[in-house]
């Protein structure tokens, strides 16, 4: 079983290495936001906090061997 | 009669009551409790507010008399693209499909530019960025860089709308810490829950939007940014030598992309903020735009066509900064080959790994 994912997973990183050597065709892309055009020294916060609200603790049992 | 005012539970979403005994707000269904605070401020979270985002656009002006004289618009008979050039400049073909163009008439004067930022590199720039935008593509055609012609290279001056805004942003998030440990019999995992706000404000100068149809949007942000402090105040003798695109776009119509491109800066600039928790989640986001200003002006873009088999492949590098771009086309057989060497190898040392392992 072990060598049957190992041969899964070397596929994929494959894939993924060559997508990544792929991409490099394409460069025409709509732009995500707008960080060039920022004003600098703009940003300014006046609320910043951060609350407590809850806590929740989960316990699993270990398997006995 | 007083009204009865309900709080949801955030964990699991019943009706919270004041527990006398622990003095807070405590949820019959969970046991979940909050502070009196946490439970207005989780209430202001859910009132409904619409963010406000509206412009000013009155952009452009009127042009002086005579000062369109000798100013022709080429048509593109094949995809409607109009152009403009003066008289000492003759336009043959159009710089988005490469068919010929044919001279319609005299410009008889949309809105006048506000500004322009003039070409600062030059033709022979643009062919050497493009072969330089060749080298090293791992799955480019042999036969694309051998082949190596280039039908038209132009220079273009595109109409772009710029918006200048202060935007205001207040953001609520639902973020979590995480601890875990564990003892003989049992792994504990605890979650810490919090409530972040981040309000405050930015401003945006000059971003822009392309404000012809004929130009791919993607391909006229992808050459961004341009470098604004070198725009000069608008004279007809920049275009000589140049065509200029005709705008067909109003600013009206460009607001809605301004808006999203603005809105997500904020979202991300607020998000950064927002350290030292495992996972954070938006609740709520208000965004206003406060003193949109919309400015037209001209920007310097050089577009190159080429033909491959069969394919029309455009090509654009930004007149001023000298940012190339372009789609390129992939050798199918080269990534397939590619592929199935790479996982050659990676399958081999994945089972060299899992022999180890075990």
């Amino acid at each position: 079983m072990n060598y049957v994912i190992a041969v899964i997973i070397g596929i994929i990183v494959a894939f993924v290495i060559a997508a990544i050597q792929k991409s490099s065709l394409t460069s025409v892309t709509m732009q995500h936001a707008a960080a060039d055009y920022v004003k600098k020294g703009s940003v300014k916060f006046r609320i910043q906090t951060e609350r407590f609200l809850y806590r929740k603790v989960e316990k699993t049992e270990k398997q006995q061997k | 009669m007083g009204e009865l005012i309900d709080y949801k539970c955030p964990c699991c979403g019943g009706k919270v009551e004041f527990d006398s005994t622990a003095q807070q707000m405590k949820c019959p269904y969970c046991d979940s409790e909050f502070s009196i605070e946490a439970m207005k401020e989780m209430e202001e979270a859910q009132q409904n507010q619409q963010s406000n985002m509206s412009w000013d656009t009155g952009a452009g002006s009127e042009w002086s008399q005579g000062e369109t004289d000798g100013m022709k618009v080429f048509l593109c008979k094949s995809c409607g693209g109009e152009i403009i050039a003066d008289d000492t400049t003759g336009a043959s073909s159009c710089p988005y499909c490469g068919n010929p163009v044919v001279m319609t008439g005299s410009f008889d004067g949309d809105l006048r530019p506000d500004m322009v930022i003039p070409f600062k590199l030059d033709k022979k720039k643009a062919k050497e960025k493009y072969l330089q935008h060749l080298q090293g593509k791992k799955f480019l055609p042999k036969e694309f860089s051998d082949q190596n012609h280039i039908d038209e290279i132009k220079g273009v001056y595109v109409p772009f709308w710029l918006f200048d805004a202060d935007a205001d942003g207040d953001i609520r998030y639902r973020a979590v810490k995480e601890r875990r440990w564990e003892d003989s019999r049992f792994r504990y995992t605890e979650k810490n829950y919090y409530s972040v706000r981040r309000a405050g404000s930015l401003a945006f100068e000059h971003v822009p939007v392309d404000g012809s149809s004929k130009m791919p949007d993607d391909l006229m942000e992808s050459v961004e940014p341009f470098d604004y402090s070198e725009a000069v105040s608008f004279e007809k003798a920049y275009l000589s030598g140049y065509l200029a695109d005709r705008y067909d776009v109003t600013a009206e119509q460009s607001i809605d992309r301004a808006n999203k491109r603005i809105e997500e800066s904020v979202i991300d600039t607020f998000r950064e903020s927002v350290t030292g928790f495992d996972s954070v989640t938006t609740e709520t986001k208000l965004i206003n735009l406060n003193n949109g200003k919309a400015k037209y002006v001209l920007y310097p873009v050089w577009i190159l066509n080429t033909t491959w088999n069969g394919e029309k492949y455009l090509f654009a590098m930004n007149g001023q900064t000298g940012k190339f771009v372009g789609n390129l086309p992939c050798d199918k057989a080269a990534y397939t080959k590619a592929v199935a060497l790479y996982s050659v190898i990676c399958v081999i040392i994945a089972l060299v790994i899992a022999y180890f392992m075990s």
